[in-house]
């Protein structure tokens, strides 16, 4: 029973592990909080089931596609809403995210429908049974993608130039610039980035959730919530954090009330915000 | 002088003219039907329409209201109290009812039987399902939607005496409706069978991620699961139950009564039974509902929903006590034909009202077979 319920929380919470990666890095590139991300891992959703399902393509295929889309539309939302304040006030670059979010979300609302699309799981429905265990093929890949995803991050940004430019412009813009580091490419590829890994979180979750105009939201905070609780300054904490979150989640509702799920799952966010405020893996500022 | 002589002789003819009318049983009964004609319920305000008018026609070829012939006006609510009660007004005020049905939403129903009280109209809802509208002490409005209570009992009874389940649990959309249903749940299994659920266990009506509940529910050994919640959510259910190999019966309310569901679940959500209080299965249907199917489809050429067959009985239900209350269709007389009520054989079932105004009848359990395609379970035919 505690294995299974683990076995459930580390799938989800690898899933909010990615949805943190995208907060942190539009913080550290961006220096914003962007609410945006949740819907940006719902277009991603949307991509794979038109590229899959309505056109029938190769899931292989189509995942690829969705991904290219998801970069594309990256970049077009920042020319558009993130690029011309980029010199504005803190606040105001605020609230362009929840602007872009809100309007990303009617939109998909009024061309797909209020309803849920379902989404069929690629990596098969059939549990195995290890014991008293239930094995979900889904929820290991799931898992799998999620982790690989956040090393192979973490290895671009360790080792090649564009990551180290990347981590240079998040330090200092100013001094990266003066290095010859071109910032504005930097943090456009850093957006990009941050829409592809959001989407890719939200095409491994369509099959869970559904695939509808609303699940950016839900999305949205998870992510959040995950990446405060990691710290905001640290790849490895978004990570932690999701895993905490979706941990926490589950064995909240397994062990002690399912009613109060959603707020044990706050409540531990609460905690550490309480006495570690930078969170768990965040630096002192 | 000559002028007012010449205007009482004109009144006075008038005047005989009014009640001859009447005496000779010509003057047609007049029903005013409220509902959302436009906006976004529109759709549910047509099958209103229909199915009372429907009705409306089969009281008049079997003869009327004593020789005397019923006709209709409606009025459009739009979904708004407020209209809702200046639509009420005209009827009653304007077009002189001689009774109302309607409306859909609950909010508007609430609002507008308080002019139908007033005015001592009777007033029959054949949609609104909130308890709150037969429970506000207002004698003058009756209700044909089975109350989401009915509903729970029914389906705890078939789980209990159909499948014989012994170790039910529950899953509930933490808001209104679900908690609704579990405030009924709980204390009729343990009135009325001893029984007490083995996991109760709410969600958040937007939760996606139920395997916490589920898993708990499994290893409690339950051998049934009831939830409470409408088709979305249901959906997931059902898909995460078959992923965590939860195989026992999954049954619910009537919200989860959408072609949706199954389109969402797939296979997972074979065999998963709801209530419902009418379902257009020729085959499953009793005699009186087969009747009305054919009728329906025949005079609009489409299928009835259960909106169109709850607007049916309101209205023959209305009809009938009109008959018996007599040629003069006395309002208080056929209120209190309404509420004697008693065994009335109609498409939604066979239906008694009970001392609030609600209709009560035996309530349909409706199931996915394994192609995916709703049919009538209970009762069998």
């Amino acid at each position: 029973m505690l294995l299974q319920q683990v076995i459930q929380g580390l799938a989800i919470g690898s899933v909010y592990g990615l949805l943190a990666l995208g907060y942190v890095l539009m913080w550290q590139a961006w220096g914003v909080m962007d609410f945006a991300r949740g819907d940006g891992a719902m277009v991603g959703a949307f991509y794979l089931l038109i590229f899959s399902q309505f056109k029938g393509l190769n899931i292989v295929l189509a995942f690829i596609l969705a991904v290219g889309a998801s970069a594309l539309t990256g970049f077009v939302v920042e020319r558009i809403a993130y690029r011309p304040i980029l010199g504005g006030r803190d606040i105001n670059r605020l609230i362009a995210t929840i602007g872009v979010g809100m309007f990303t979300r009617n939109l998909y609302r009024v061309m797909f429908g209020a309803d849920p699309f379902p989404f069929p799981s690629v990596f098969g429905d059939n549990p195995i049974h290890v014991g008293k265990l239930i094995i979900v093929p889904q929820n290991l890949w799931i898992t799998a993608i999620g982790f690989g995803l956040a090393y192979l991050l973490r290895l671009f940004l360790a080792k090649s130039w564009m990551g180290k430019a990347m981590r240079a412009t998040a330090q200092d813009r100013e001094t990266a610039a003066l290095m010859g580091i071109k910032v504005k490419n930097s943090m456009t590829f850093t957006f990009v980035l941050a829409t592809v890994i959001g989407g890719i979180a939200g095409m491994l979750i369509a099959p869970l959730y559904f695939v509808m105009a609303d699940m950016g939201a839900l999305m949205g905070i998870k992510g959040y919530a995950s990446a405060v609780l990691g710290g905001l300054d640290s790849m490895s904490g978004a990570m932690v954090g999701g895993l905490i979150l979706g941990l926490a989640e589950n064995l909240a509702g397994g062990f002690i009330s399912s009613g109060y799920q959603t707020a044990i799952a706050f409540l531990i966010m609460i905690l550490v915000l309480i006495f570690r405020p930078q969170g768990i893996m965040g630096r002192r500022q | 002088m000559k002028a007012y002589a010449r205007v009482a002789v004109v009144a006075g003819l008038l005047l005989a003219m009014i009640s001859v009318g009447t005496a000779m049983g010509a003057a047609p009964v007049k029903i005013g039907i409220v509902g959302p004609l436009s906006g976004g319920a529109a759709m549910v305000g047509d099958t209103l329409v229909k199915g009372a008018a429907l009705a409306i026609k089969h009281l008049n070829e079997t003869g009327g209201i004593h020789g005397r012939q019923l006709t209709y006006v409606s009025e459009d609510d739009e979904q708004n109290p407020a209209k809702s009660v200046s639509a009420v007004n005209r009827l009653v005020f304007q077009h002189k009812v001689d009774a109302v049905v309607g409306t859909v939403n609950s909010s508007c129903q609430l609002a507008c039987q308080e002019v139908t009280q007033r005015a001592q109209v009777p007033h029959v809802t054949p949609i609104a399902s909130n308890p709150k509208v037969t429970r506000v002490g207002n004698k003058w409005v009756f209700r044909l939607q089975a109350s989401d209570a009915q509903q729970c009992t029914a389906i705890i009874d078939y789980a209990v005496n159909v499948l014989k389940l012994k170790k039910l649990a529950l899953m509930y959309q933490s808001d209104d409706y679900g908690t609704g249903g579990k405030d009924v749940i709980v204390p009729y299994l343990q009135e009325k069978y001893g029984m007490k659920l083995i996991a109760s266990e709410p969600f958040n009506p937007d939760a996606k991620d139920m395997s916490a509940q589920i898993l708990k529910i499994k290893n409690a050994g339950a051998d049934g699961l009831v939830m409470w919640t409408m088709y979305q959510q249901g959906a997931l259910i059902a898909r995460q139950a078959k992923q965590l190999a939860l195989q026992v019966p999954l049954m619910g309310g009537g919200g989860l009564t959408n072609p949706k569901l199954i389109e969402l679940a797939g296979d997972a959500a074979y065999g998963l039974l709801n209530t419902q209080t009418f379902f257009p299965d020729p085959k499953g249907a009793s005699p009186e509902a087969a009747a009305f199917i054919g009728a329906y489809q025949k005079e609009y050429g489409v299928l009835p929903d259960s909106n169109a067959a709850m607007s049916y009985d309101a209205m023959m239900i209305l009809g009938l006590s009109m008959r018996k209350a007599g040629a003069d269709v006395n309002k208080a007389k056929v209120r209190d034909a309404m509420a004697d009520t008693k065994g009335h054989r109609g498409v939604t079932g066979v239906i008694d009202i009970d001392e609030y105004g609600d209709a009560n009848r035996e309530i349909l359990i409706i199931g996915i077979d394994n192609k995916g395609a709703y049919e009538v379970i209970w009762p069998k035919r």
